[in-house]
């Protein structure tokens, strides 16, 4: 790009902020990038965002923004502009352990965050397949949440974007209050801002917000029943979730759990596989002392009615340290190089359909089955189920990544014509559901975009292809 | 001029604070909200179920009588039709006055009869039963003489001519339908069982007047009240019984503010000699039936205990209970007069509460109200259902005789 | 004898009819009214379409202070393409459309402005599709909580219960308001929309959420974007909701309840309290009651409800635990009380009997039917007739002095002395969000719509209590963003007093001008002015 503009924007965030050149790029992409011309620009300041934003507005240079630890090469094909990744603006403004919320800016990590809170007796939710460890981009992306079961609410009440033009959308009670005072999730008038959520950032890009956070019990204990066969061990997730006897419940695949916690090393999936059932039920509870012992009874009772084994020892202790920390679908890549996935809601009494469906595709294009991941996790007490499936392969195998693609691509095909809800879609994916939405939804997107971005800077073609 | 009773008016004005108090909160569309348990039994007021304007429930009509004293509208055709499509049910007022103190249904009345008063009634659509109450001093038609038919050859006392401690006030319906004279004979006989002394007007007994009353013309209901009060003055009698919920309402209500008179609605004194065991049915019969409660007996009189107490003492009785009961009861469909001049739209009514007394699996329906009973018989005559219509003497008369 | 209607009025022949306020107007003609109501005719049937004036009237009115104005044409679409028919007519004749839910909010949102056609949705009245292990009902606008409430229970769930009329409708309560006792646990209206269907002023339909594509109820938002919740606060300005699904909630087996209570008038303390057993979580409904709320909440009629008041103390928490057998819901409400008394030992815990005593006579509301209900019912209940609703949210925290400046503010005005109101004169009630993290609080002065001057002392009261909210801080709980553009001094004054509310006020402006080209949609401001020709809020 003009060595002008770059000038420009150094003026605006700093020299020691914006980078050129494929290199500076790279830790975004875990392919070999090809030549590209954005800059990389890390603002710090909200000023900085908006100068910076307002800047290539009026120079009508596109603007991108960050929004996971990888992109996928393509998605971003050598265009000109300038790249936004806010993991600077780090400050963990204010937490206020009073109304259980915590207010920060996009840079601040899990980590972080969680470092904080504990002090203050707190936690928050985590991802299951997060793919960032911004915590306010994963809770306005509607990354499904480990503890989504029984805790229901949208993880954020407030958050501050910056629009194309450089000015600032506020969203929810701060559009008429002050901070500190209702930090209320709704509007004052139609409710716009949930346009924001998985959004792509088309719209505008999240740089502050207020989260959700929850106060450490009295008592916490991770319990895990194992199963033969799907059926059961869903329904008892089924029951214990509807019941609200859980905090945080799933259930997921010997594969899955070994990928999952061998900790990165390749050596320990095949041993850690060696020690689970085939499905593996997890819960936790936590409250006060009493209710967290009639719960796991409650639960025991269930389980051994269901024919499930209550799983103990150095298993136990695993799952139960897991659940401390997110889950970031790119650790999966340490297997076998790289894990796609499918993932979206069907309802409980579905869940095997769907993952037949997806073997059927995986085995047509030489995947077996109990080589994938599979896992589910209740969505508001049972009310629908996230089913994930994750395909581990080698990408430097040609033809292997080709068939993970197209089993990928093959699934949701054929998922969705049997409603598979996919609530989040990007890439192919999303071309393929917004060609099945009712036009008008996609109209009424191409609507506020126009009304936010007349020019069409802000992250063009990441959510729909020419919007 | 025809001698007519004299008793205090109200007019629609004097409710004032009732209809420009009306809060809009719309309770009074539904049955009671604790109690309804299904969903598809939530609603309570036929005429606005039927046709769905704010209009056609009590709370649209609450706001015709403010706009009518405001002089924001004037009437017109569709206030006729909504004022004379409502049932006069009276579930409107029961949802309301515990709540918010108001009268919607008074509210009603008094709107009719200021129709009656401002000349725009449509007085016309009733031609038929102002011939009929001039020939033959009842709404049907049916010479006096008829009247008096169905008790031939029982042995019931003529209350002008032999003394007797009840007159019992037969009413307009019984009489004047074939279909329905079993009924007011079971009721007779019943009566005798039980050892009452009683004895009727027979074709010295004129309409009550209710018809007139319903549909607002206060003015020829009074001379019909003042006709039967000078007979049951004639004949001293100081207590009345009537088997019929529309003559109960306004002898009770009306008639006591012109003469001294005590009036009983049939299912009082029955209960009342269960409850002292002077009678004690102990035939078994066997039948699962529903019990309706006539919204002038139920709803306006509060009468709910005592029809079931009768059912209740027959043994091999199942009672069952419509989702919508007692104070929740729907309307028969044959409230308010409008049958008169609506006859489908009643008969619609009928339908959706004889398809509630199939939806709990009800054999027969029992009530205790002409007007009900012939509506019940003659939509499921139409539509050919299999369920049974019974009076409420007639299944205690079964019992009474051991008859299974 | 001859009618007292208005007899001097009457006799002049005046007939005043309050509508048509506009001169030379655009919209509304009456040579189109007339073709329109032909048309509207044939599309809905000639029963489902009427201008008769005792019809309009019906329609003019709502509890509110607003004046009264007519609609020249009442519609009861009976489907989703007699809603396209409305809107196309009235496009092709330039007629206003106001949607109807119930026209249950108190603050006269369903008079129509400008007349036009009142689009009176209660003939929609179908649960479409209501399921119980899945949690959802899909439903239509005159589908209303007294009947979903019985239908959810039925199978093995419950509604987001507002404890508003219980012929509420459920869409349009989610569309505006939907504010309930069990908003600490589960939430409130937002949360509980999954999709929506709606026409587009210009007849399109829009479909949501998994409705979008015909997919699962997924209890997610998306795909991408959400834009469920898009109509709620839209006032029917952006197009009218024909169909919902929205979530229900598991109905436990089992039931308990305690009954904290605090006899002096110390509403910090009560609101500790309630924050803390909200951040507890465990009650399945949670709500801070004063006296005379639990009068109106538990007494079958006025009277009795004043009883209530008089016995019970100052401020009351209402709490409801779930759970899967009795023991669980002991436990839990065991705990709770626990709690309670180590950090309140000033609370009474009033005995379940005094409770019963208290309701014995009730018919309704005795105490077996105590948890149903609050979970099953909701009902309109005020002391005197009508009353104005102050509906505020902040945090807990922040309420609690505010409270007592806004009684004092009020009292100046309206009361004869400097005590707070009493309690039959005005009452709160406090209402805990998602946790406690904010809350809702409720302030109602009762008053007799019939009497000028008690209305007027009311309403000036209610201004200088809300004034005195929102001076510390407090927000209006009820979205009001998109009814107030046009408003002359307000305009002028947003960029100004909220900075933060002009882009999201200038997208509604344009969202609103292409949706709606033709501006029929509730009209409430002109596009070529920006200015409303008649204030209508
Ligand atoms: C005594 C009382 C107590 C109350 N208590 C509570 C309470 O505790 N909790 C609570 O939440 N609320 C409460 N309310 C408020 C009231 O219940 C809500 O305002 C109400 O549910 C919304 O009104 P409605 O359903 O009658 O809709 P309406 O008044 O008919 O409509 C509201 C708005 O939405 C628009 N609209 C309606 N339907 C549609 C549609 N299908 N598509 C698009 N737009 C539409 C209308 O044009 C209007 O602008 C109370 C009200 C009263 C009178
Ligand atoms: S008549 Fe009574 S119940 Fe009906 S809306 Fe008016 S105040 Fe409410
Ligand atoms: S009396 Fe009956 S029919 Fe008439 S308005 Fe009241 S409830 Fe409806």
């Amino acid at each position: 790009m003009n060595g002008k503009v770059v000038k420009e924007i150094a003026k605006i965030c700093g020299d020691g902020n914006v980078y050129t050149g494929a290199r500076a790029l790279s830790r975004y992409f875990r392919d070999r990038l090809s030549s590209t011309d954005l800059v990389l620009v890390m603002p710090q300041t909200p000023e900085q965002i908006s100068d910076t934003v307002r800047f290539c507005y009026e120079n009508e240079i596109p603007v991108f923004s960050v929004k996971g630890r990888y992109m996928e090469d393509g998605t971003l094909p050598s265009k000109e502009g300038i790249l936004i990744d806010l993991r600077n603006m780090s400050e963990i403004k204010k937490i206020d352990r009073e109304n259980l919320s915590a207010y920060i800016y996009a840079g601040v990590t899990f980590a972080d965050l969680k470092e904080k809170l504990a002090k203050e007796e707190m936690k928050i939710l985590y991802p299951v397949s997060g793919t960032t460890d911004s915590v306010l981009r994963s809770y306005i992306d509607r990354e499904m949440l480990l503890g989504s079961t029984c805790n229901r609410h949208l993880q954020y009440s407030i958050f501050h974007a910056v629009l194309a033009t450089g000015e600032m959308w506020v969203s929810g009670s701060q559009q008429i209050t002050e901070e500190g005072h209702a930090d209320f999730r709704e509007d004052q008038g139609p409710q716009m801002s949930p346009f924001f959520g998985a959004s792509q950032d088309i719209f505008g890009i999240p740089f502050y917000g207020v989260v959700y956070t929850y106060p450490i019990r009295e008592e916490r204990k991770v319990v895990a029943y194992s199963f033969d066969n799907l059926k059961d061990a869903a329904n008892l997730v089924y029951k214990v979730s509807r019941s609200e006897w859980c905090f945080e419940a799933f259930l997921a695949n010997d594969r899955f759990l070994s990928v999952t916690f061998s900790g990165g090393a390749r050596e320990n999936v095949a041993q850690t596989k060696k020690k689970l059932k085939q499905w593996v039920a997890v819960f936790s509870f936590e409250h006060h002392r009493e209710l967290v012992e009639l719960w796991d009874r409650y639960t025991k009772d269930a389980a051994r009615e269901l024919g499930g084994k209550e799983v103990k020892g150095q298993t136990l202790e695993m799952i139960d340290k897991a659940l401390m920390s997110p889950w970031y679908f790119f650790d999966r890549d340490f297997y076998r190089g790289r894990c796609s996935r499918v993932c979206g809601f069907q309802y409980f009494k579905n869940i095997s359909d769907v993952f037949s469906t997806i073997e059927e595709q995986a085995a047509s294009n030489g995947f077996k089955s109990q080589e994938i991941g599979k896992i589910i996790v209740p969505a508001y007490f049972g009310g629908s189920a996230y089913c994930e499936a994750d395909i581990y392969y080698n990408p430097e195998n040609n033809r292997e990544a080709d068939s993970a693609i197209k089993t990928v691509r093959n699934s949701y095909e054929s998922l969705i014509e049997d409603g598979f809800f996919v609530d989040r879609p990007q890439g192919d994916v999303a071309e393929l559901v917004f060609s099945k939405t009712n036009p008008a939804y996609v109209r009424l997107i191409k609507i506020f975009k126009s009304i936010v971005d007349p020019k069409g800077l802000m992250n063009p073609d990441q959510l729909i292809k020419g919007v | 001029m025809k001698k007519k009773i004299t008793a205090r008016r109200e007019v629609l004005a004097e409710l004032r604070e009732d209809f420009s108090l009306c809060g809009k909160c719309k309770l009074c569309q539904a049955v009671m909200a604790q109690q309804c348990e299904d969903p598809r039994f939530w609603r309570n007021c036929p005429s606005g179920t039927r046709f769905r304007y704010e209009a056609y429930y009590a709370s649209g009509k609450m706001e015709i009588a403010r706009c009518l004293e405001l002089a924001e509208i004037e009437h017109d055709e569709k206030m006729k039709h909504v004022l004379y499509t409502c049932m006069l049910c009276g579930s409107c007022e029961d949802r309301c006055y515990p709540v918010k103190q108001l009268h919607p249904l008074w509210v009603i009345e008094l709107l009719r009869e200021q129709a009656f008063e401002d000349g725009w009634a449509p007085i016309e659509r009733f031609s038929n039963i102002y011939e009929n109450l001039e020939k033959t001093g009842n709404p049907y038609g049916v010479a006096p003489e008829k009247r008096e038919e169905w008790s031939k050859g029982m042995g019931v006392k003529n209350a002008i001519e032999e003394e007797c401690e009840y007159l019992l006030f037969v009413g307009d319906d019984y009489p004047c339908f074939p279909s329905l004279i079993p009924k007011i004979q079971s009721i007779a006989r019943v009566l005798k069982l039980a050892g009452v002394d009683f004895g009727i007007l027979g074709k010295h007994e004129v309409s009550s007047g209710s018809a007139l009353f319903l549909i607002g013309d206060r003015d020829r209901f009074e001379e019909f009240a003042a006709k039967n009060i000078e007979n049951i003055e004639k004949a001293g009698i100081k207590k009345i019984i009537t088997p019929d919920p529309h003559s109960y309402a306004v002898l009770k209500e009306e008639y006591t503010k012109a003469s001294d008179i005590e009036v009983y609605h049939l299912s009082e004194i029955l209960a009342d000699l269960i409850s002292k065991e002077t009678i004690k049915p102990g035939g078994k019969v066997n039948m699962k039936a529903t019990y309706h409660d006539p919204c002038r007996l139920g709803r306006r009189h509060g009468k709910f205990e005592e029809p079931r107490i009768i059912l209740r003492s027959i043994p091999g009785f199942e009672l069952l209970e419509f989702p919508r009961s007692r104070k929740n009861s729907l309307c028969c469909g044959g409230g308010g007069s409008v049958f008169f001049i609506e006859p489908e739209f009643a008969k619609w009514v009928t339908k959706e509460r004889i398809f509630e007394a199939e939806y709990i699996g009800a054999e027969a329906i029992i009530t205790t109200c002409p007007i009900c009973e012939r509506m019940f018989m003659e939509a499921i005559e139409e539509t050919q259902k299999n369920i049974a219509v019974y009076d409420l003497a007639e299944v205690l008369e079964k019992s009474l005789q051991g008859v299974i | 004898m001859k009618s007292r209607i208005r007899k001097e009025v009457r006799e002049r022949r005046v007939v005043h009819r309050p509508y048509i306020m506009e001169k030379d107007p655009a919209h509304n003609r009456s040579e189109n009214l007339k073709r329109a109501l032909s048309e509207l005719k044939e599309a809905l049937g000639e029963e489902w379409v009427s201008d008769a004036p005792s019809i309009l009237c019906g329609y003019a009115r709502d509890q509110s202070f607003v004046p009264a104005t007519y609609p020249h044409i009442v519609c009861l679409p009976g489907s989703t393409e007699d809603v396209q028919a409305i809107y196309r007519i009235a496009n092709e004749y330039l007629i206003d459309v106001m949607p109807y839910g119930t026209g249950l909010s108190t603050i006269g949102l369903t008079i129509p402005p400008f007349g036009g056609i009142l689009c009176d949705l209660r003939r929609m009245d179908r649960i479409i599709e209501i399921d119980g292990e899945n949690m959802f009902a899909i439903i239509e606008p005159g589908v209303n909580f007294l009947m979903l409430q019985a239908a959810a229970q039925r199978v093995g769930c419950r509604v987001l219960n507002p404890s508003t009329s219980a012929t509420a409708g459920v869409i349009s309560n989610h569309l505006f308001c939907n504010i309930n006792t069990m908003a600490s646990k589960y939430g409130f209206g937002m949360d509980s929309i999954i999709d929506v269907e709606a026409v587009l002023p210009t007849g399109e339909i829009l479909t949501t959420g998994p409705a979008s594509y015909g997919a699962v109820k997924g209890h997610v938002p998306g795909p991408g974007p959400d834009l469920s919740c898009f109509f709620r606060y839209g006032f029917g300005t952006l197009g009218i909701v024909t169909k919902m699904t929205v979530r229900l909630y598991p109905e436990p087996p089992y039931h308990q309840q305690i009954f904290p209570a605090y006899e002096e008038d110390k509403l910090e303390v009560m609101a500790e309290a309630l924050h803390m057993v909200a951040q507890d979580n465990l009650t399945l409904e949670l709500a801070h009651l004063m006296n005379s709320f639990y009068g109106i909440f538990i007494g079958d009629n006025n009277k009795e409800a004043s009883k209530v008041a008089e016995l019970m103390p100052r401020h009351n928490l209402l709490t409801i635990f779930g759970g899967a057998t009795q023991e669980e819901a002991d436990l839990k409400a065991e705990i709770t009380k626990k709690m309670l008394e180590e950090k309140f030992p000033m609370f009474d815990f009033l005995p379940k009997e005094a409770l019963l005593d208290l309701t014995e006579d009730n018919e309704f509301v005795n105490f077996d039917k105590w948890v149903k209900y609050f979970n099953v019912t909701v009902r309109v209940q005020r002391v005197r007739g009508s009353f104005m609703i102050g509906a505020l949210i902040d945090k807990l925290g922040n309420m609690v002095g505010v409270e007592r400046m806004m009684r004092d503010a009020c009292t100046n005005q309206i009361g004869t002395t400097n005590d707070p109101l009493a309690p039959d004169d005005a009452s709160t009630y406090l209402q805990p969000y998602h946790m406690g993290r904010a809350a809702y609080m409720e302030y109602d002065l009762y008053t007799n719509q019939a009497d000028k001057d008690d209305l007027i002392r009311i309403l000036i009261g209610y201004g200088r209590a809300t004034a005195t909210a929102m001076s510390q801080g407090m927000a209006i709980a009820a979205g009001p963003a998109a009814i107030e553009k046009g408003i002359p001094m307000l305009d002028l004054a947003t960029p100004v007093i909220r900075p933060n509310m002009v882009q999201f006020l200038d997208a509604y402006v344009k969202m609103k001008m292409i949706l709606d080209p033709n501006n029929i949609s509730n009209r409430r401001w002109e596009y070529d002015t920006g200015q409303m020709k008649k204030i209508v809020l």
